[in-house]
């Protein structure tokens, strides 16, 4: 049984406030920031999630942890739908699945010393017998994330990106989650740091058998720390499978645009000579009619523009959504 | 010594804080050809931003040039008078592009008048901004924007982030400049919005052979874009070598480790990582800045400043361990 299983899981953000809406009648305005998605991740795996911004990534994130209510569909933490949790099971879940926030900085409360971040998660769920563990516990977390026990008396501001973001994946860590989403734990970090948070999780996830959902944009990361891909195009999967497949034989021509950006620093190619794929993400207000992707894909067809095609398996475990592969 | 653009030599800056003065670039030493694009590339807090600045004296009061020069066309603009400075060079001859559009655009005016002053001061205020509005949208054409004449009348808010960059580098290349500075102009924007924005600019530089001085973080991007790159650390440059080369055989024990450390969707190894951290700004190690993370360091790094040698045809690297 998978860890994880997302259904058809929908999330409208809606606006019918204001004065002008009210005046002109106009009804709502239903922003589809995720449409219909369903994946699975399986005990320690890793799944990626991919796409430009505005494409729902983060969405999905939230909607997973519970942390907003999806519009519909069904989300299953161990078979079970958290959605219809209880206010005393959604306490467990919240101590099993964990988040690291996208920024290191601004996620951190400004007004709490290391070791109070680190151990709020503890008081919460009374997991502490005395102040003496409390601290030899901190300390250990710290360890475990690579700092030294001198940062527990430091104040956010005193911290660097670096160190900031592994204090964000200890305070992760202080429950013993199974599950952890990471929205762009590497987004605004250095190369040389950022190496070090990607060594670190993937050393914590063989350690702790950790399960991963993993947003990001760097694609280079993606194939280094996870098993799995979904790529996103304006709120839906439009293709999900493998990463070795994703990144060797992707099939839907937005993967393939998206993965065109994607070279080497050794490998021989420059911007001006580059095929590039033209315009921008249309806005989730108003997508364009059938497949979504359809105004920018170069092989659209008549088809593309009336009918929205499905996700339909091309091989076993490698899913896609295109008219040209069903 | 006719075709080199911008010559930097022996620069250094320094910001006043507190009563004494915190060195923050030192012993600089650069050289920029016609039509050229160089990439000057470090990690944040090395000082990359602060030299594009200081070419085009953006920097704040705080800051001072403490010594070197800064040769533009053969003439040291270091001396040159605010005035002349102005209007001659900045926005003239020395163009720049800032990393975030959204505020490089001034909110309360069209797009299309925004574009209009800066023609309007290029025809040394002759033309009539009537007379100037066709070329204009000529100009939004050719960056790519559709729909130009009814983009005019917009305002910056109604633009995505790729359309407010592609009017920056319109405007900056309406003087047709002789040097651009790009500071990082692609960072905020998403993966294919950026491809199609480097396009341009690489479109650009080939139509008006301006020499560019691209900064960025992202070793990818520069990859694709550069002829040369230097590698800055903790406001030194410790690197200097055409992109391939550099990328290829890099000498610098930094651009080494920082190799080793970018994740890349060839590699299957595991990555490598740097220890220790990027010193404070002015609050460098003496000797060499890089020796306290350096697994090569040995007693004389830990004592002088190691300077730019040349150590093969137009490859040049700040280590003590090309001397032995």
């Amino acid at each position: 049984m998978a860890l994880v299983e997302v259904k058809n899981l929908k999330k409208y953000f809606v606006n019918n406030e204001g004065f002008l809406y009210k005046m002109f009648n106009k009804g709502p305005i239903n922003v589809k920031a995720v449409d219909e998605i369903s994946f699975e991740i399986e005990k320690e795996d890793t799944l990626a999630v991919v796409g430009e911004s505005g494409c729902g990534k983060t969405t999905v994130a939230r909607s997973v942890l519970r942390l907003i209510e999806p519009t519909a569909g069904e989300i299953l933490y161990r078979g079970r739908s958290i959605n219809n949790f209880n206010k005393k099971e959604l306490k467990d879940f919240r101590s099993d699945a964990q988040m690291i926030l996208q920024d290191p900085k601004s996620s951190l409360n400004p007004r709490f010393i290391v070791e109070e971040i680190v151990s709020e998660p503890l008081y919460i769920h009374h997991k502490i017998a005395d102040d003496f563990d409390l601290l030899e516990r901190v300390w250990e977390l710290l360890d475990m994330v690579g700092l030294s026990e001198r940062y527990s008396e430091l104040f956010p501001h005193e911290l660097s990106g670096g160190q900031a973001r592994r204090v964000g994946i200890a305070r992760a860590l202080a429950l013993q989650p199974e599950f952890i989403v990471c929205d762009e734990p590497t987004s605004g970090l250095d190369i040389s740091i950022m190496s070090a948070i990607l060594n670190l999780m993937k050393k914590l996830q063989q350690e702790y058998q950790l399960t991963y959902l993993w947003i990001s944009h760097n694609l280079h990361e993606v194939r280094y720390i996870s098993n799995k891909v979904a790529v996103m195009y304006l709120g839906k999967i439009v293709e999900i499978s493998d990463t070795d497949t994703i990144f060797n034989n992707s099939v839907h021509p937005y993967t393939e645009a998206l993965f065109s950006s994607l070279r080497g620093i050794n490998d021989d190619w420059n911007y001006k000579e580059r095929e590039i794929i033209q315009g921008e993400v249309p806005s989730p207000i108003n997508p364009p009619t059938g497949c979504s992707f359809h105004p920018r894909c170069k092989y659209s067809f008549e088809k593309c523009e009336k009918i929205e095609p499905e996700l339909k398996a091309v091989e076993a475990g490698h899913l896609t959504s295109c008219h040209l592969y069903n | 010594m006719q075709d080199k653009i911008l010559k930097i030599k022996d620069l250094a800056v320094e910001y006043r804080n507190k009563g004494s003065y915190l060195r923050v670039l030192e012993n600089i030493n650069l050289e920029l050809e016609k039509g050229e694009i160089l990439a000057l590339v470090g990690e944040s807090g090395s000082g990359k931003s602060t030299l594009g600045k200081t070419i085009l004296r953006l920097l704040p009061d705080s800051a001072r040039i403490k010594s070197g020069s800064i040769m533009f066309k053969g003439e040291d603009i270091c001396n040159l008078s605010e005035k002349d400075f102005n209007d001659q060079i900045r926005g003239q001859e020395i163009a720049m592009v800032f990393q975030n559009p959204q505020n490089a655009l001034n909110p309360v005016f069209k797009v299309g008048t925004q574009i209009l002053d800066v023609l309007y001061f290029k025809s040394k205020k002759q033309k009539t901004r009537k007379q100037l509005k066709k070329e204009a949208v000529e100009i939004l054409k050719k960056v790519g924007i559709s729909d130009p004449e009814y983009r005019f009348g917009e305002y910056p808010h109604q633009f995505s982030g790729g359309m407010k960059q592609r009017v920056m580098l319109a405007m900056a290349f309406i003087s047709n400049p002789s040097l651009l500075i790009a500071d990082e102009p692609t960072t905020a924007l998403d993966l294919t919005v950026e491809a199609q924005i480097l396009n341009l600019l690489s479109n650009l530089v080939e139509e008006y052979k301006t020499s560019i001085l691209y900064i960025s973080h992202d070793l990818g991007v520069v990859a694709g874009l550069s002829d040369r790159i230097a590698v800055m650390y903790a406001g030194r440059i410790v690197e200097v070598a055409a992109t391939k080369e550099l990328f290829a055989d890099p000498n610098h024990p930094y651009t080494e480790a920082l190799l080793k450390c970018l994740p890349d969707y060839k590699k299957t190894e595991e990555l490598q990582t740097i220890p220790g951290q990027v010193p404070d700004l002015g609050n460098y190690p003496k000797g060499c800045n890089f020796h306290p993370r350096c697994s090569y360091s040995f007693e004389r790094c830990r004592k002088e400043d190691p300077n730019l040698k040349e150590i093969g045809s137009n490859h040049f690297s700040a280590c003590f361990l090309n001397d032995s």
